[in-house]
């Protein structure tokens, strides 16, 4: 691909996103991607078709107001041109694994952020990933990862 | 990078509230970034300065916002070209907030486009499934870890 690069190439795309309060403690959202899909991909994800949707609680029901337990369920996929690109033995900027057997990628997320003390945040999140990398050759695998989040001045409690 | 930049500033404001402690302000930010010269892992990055502008008009039910960013002059390169205007990314992104029986939503819509010098994906008959089914490497499972300090009066 770095044979048919261009100057003035240009990548494009669009996106959309709906959240929504059901109550006052759990909230819904849903998110439509889509790029061109035929030039190279560009740093961010090596994806051109993304659709995914959650839902969001707040922990006042269990006295934890500061909390947020979240599940979501993400399917993204490519285009043909690149799934077949890739197949050929293609090398995208972070995925390419000398072929292809394609298939969408499913990761089904689920966290739950914990307010440690005021402006301490510690998250822990656990994701489920089918055909990764759009390769049915591949996965499932468990991705776990924690997150600590500090904010300083005002914190919000 | 751009729209990724421009989508965590545009979130953080969402979710601090700003518009209604505000909600006629009109936001403009410069984010700058310096390149250092002693990121020797990275052979092809240029040092120096590079920018990302990103402005918004928020109301108490809209936001209309719009971002610029500079770009590698190739394709997912590490050196960015500092012109405007010339291999940038820009993203266009619109907000509506509504309630529905006290029940508070929003929509956005975001676009973007980019320039660079890019390739393209030419059209070709793909291989058979399975060629890869018994490669040497082997699937695991990817544990990670992430902590970051966010100065709140400062973004």
């Amino acid at each position: 691909m770095t044979a048919t690069r261009r100057v003035g190439t240009l990548k494009y795309g669009t996106g959309i996103s709906f959240n929504q309060a059901i109550t006052q403690d759990v909230g819904v959202f849903t998110r439509l991607g889509w790029n061109d899909g035929k030039t190279e991909s560009f740093a961010f994800a090596a994806i051109d078709r993304l659709a995914s949707g959650g839902i969001s609680v707040t922990g006042g029901r269990w006295k934890r107001p500061f909390d947020t337990a979240a599940t979501a369920l993400t399917v993204s996929g490519i285009s043909g041109v690149h799934a077949a690109y890739l197949a050929r033995g293609g090398l995208d900027f972070i995925i390419g694994d000398g072929a292809l057997c394609y298939g969408p990628e499913y990761v089904s997320e689920t966290y739950y952020s914990a307010r440690l003390f005021p402006g301490l945040f510690a998250t822990f999140d656990l994701q489920r990933i089918v055909n990764p990398a759009f390769n049915q050759d591949r996965g499932p695998v468990w991705a776990p990862s924690l997150r600590l989040h500090v904010e300083l001045s005002k914190p919000r409690n | 990078m751009s729209k990724q930049f421009y989508e965590d500033v545009l979130q953080h404001d969402f979710e601090r509230g700003c518009e209604k402690q505000n909600p006629y302000a009109g936001t403009l930010r410069l984010v700058g970034v310096l390149i250092l010269g002693d990121l020797k892992q990275f052979d092809g990055l240029k040092p120096g300065p590079t920018f990302a502008l990103f402005s918004a008009s928020t109301a108490a039910r809209r936001r209309l916002g719009y971002g610029i960013a500079a770009e590698p002059k190739i394709a997912n390169g590490l050196n960015f070209d500092r012109r405007l205007f010339r291999n940038h990314g820009q993203v266009w992104e619109a907000e509506r907030r509504y309630s529905w029986w006290n029940h508070d939503g929003a929509i956005r819509v975001l676009g973007w486009l980019r320039e660079s010098r890019t390739g393209r994906k030419l059209r070709r008959r793909p291989e058979a499934c399975g060629r890869n089914r018994n490669h040497a490497r082997r699937d695991g499972d990817a544990p990670g870890g992430h902590a970051e300090v966010r100065n709140r009066n400062q973004l």
